[in-house]
């Protein structure tokens, strides 16, 4: 198997076993969810290296959204 | 792309969806993983130039040295010499000789393709793994290993995994599952198989020393070349 093809498989099987493992335990928190796809897409992106066609847009619009759950979770430990 | 697109376009809905008519957090995460998904898939190509082309053109830089070799009819191991100008370049002596040229003299051979290295007369070649290590980037600080892992793996994608270990002046590469083959009898002889002549290229670059191409073991799944760094 060739690379690209092992990063879309393993980011594939990280992002739908991170569903899966979830929703068994019952999670209904949507950030959690997007907490964690943050993680699963840097650590394939990590190990296989992909090349890209331009800059990571997947990449920046999830580490906002993280950084964002992140600040949120902070101010709400702050303030309440 | 079609099917990262096709993954885009069911995913955004879906997520919306769920979100607002079901009210399914876990079906909206599922919608959510698919845009990312197929918006990866759309901006990351296999290959930006088919990989098959890059292997075809390397292969193809073998005639012309190819050509040169049997045209002085060399039998002698390639020197692989540290890069002048960021380019690794190869010495090939025309004449069997017992005393080597040491280092020095190899290092200061003039830059013309029929030249002499301590009195031993020889060839200036420049062969192909040169110009891929150049554009893979290599970092000058990189370690042996990563540095032939870094071309011949992420770059070119010409082998599998990697291996290499420093003995007592010798260096040996264990290259497994090479997908470029030379069918260049006299190029395999000189400068070793495609894979060990562009591994040799990054040895000699690493080690910023001459090396020797020694002998290499083939077959279908594996290619153990050894090199003798001089001295």
């Amino acid at each position: 198997m060739d690379k690209h093809k092992a990063y879309v498989v393993g980011l594939a099987s990280l992002l739908f076993s991170t569903v899966v493992a979830l929703a068994a335990l019952k999670e209904a928190r949507l950030d959690t969810y997007v907490s964690l796809f943050t993680v699963s897409y840097f650590v394939t992106s990590v190990v296989f290296r992909p090349r890209r066609r331009g800059p990571d847009v997947v990449g920046v619009v999830l580490f906002i959204a993280f950084s964002l759950i992140v600040a949120f979770k902070v101010a709400e430990m702050l303030l309440w | 792309m079609g099917f990262g697109l096709a993954m885009v376009f069911f995913g955004v809905p879906f997520t919306a969806f769920s979100y607002w008519i079901l009210s399914s957090v876990p079906l909206t995460a599922l919608g959510l993983a698919c845009v990312i998904l197929g918006a990866t898939i759309m901006l990351t190509p296999s290959s930006p130039v088919p990989i098959k082309v890059i292997r075809a053109m390397v292969e193809g830089s073998c005639v012309s040295v190819e050509a040169l070799l049997e045209e002085f009819n060399v039998t002698e191991k390639a020197f692989y010499l540290p890069p002048r100008e960021g380019r690794v370049y190869v010495f090939v002596p025309l004449r069997s000789n017992p005393h080597l040229p040491g280092a020095g003299e190899v290092m200061r051979v003039p830059m013309r393709v029929i030249t002499e290295a301590g009195g031993c007369p020889g060839l200036l070649i420049f062969p192909p793994g040169s110009e891929l290590m150049r554009l893979s980037g290599l970092s000058s600080g990189s370690g042996l290993e990563d540095a032939l892992r870094h071309v011949l793996v992420d770059f070119v994608e010409a082998v599998e995994s990697v291996k290499a270990v420093g003995e007592g002046g010798r260096v040996v590469v264990d290259l497994v599952k090479p997908r470029i083959r030379t069918g260049f009898p006299r190029f395999r002889m000189v400068l070793g198989s495609l894979v060990t002549s562009i591994a040799g290229c990054v040895l000699a670059s690493c080690l910023e020393v001459p090396i020797v191409f020694d002998e290499e073991q083939a077959d279908e799944e594996r290619v153990r070349a050894v090199f003798r760094v001089i001295p």
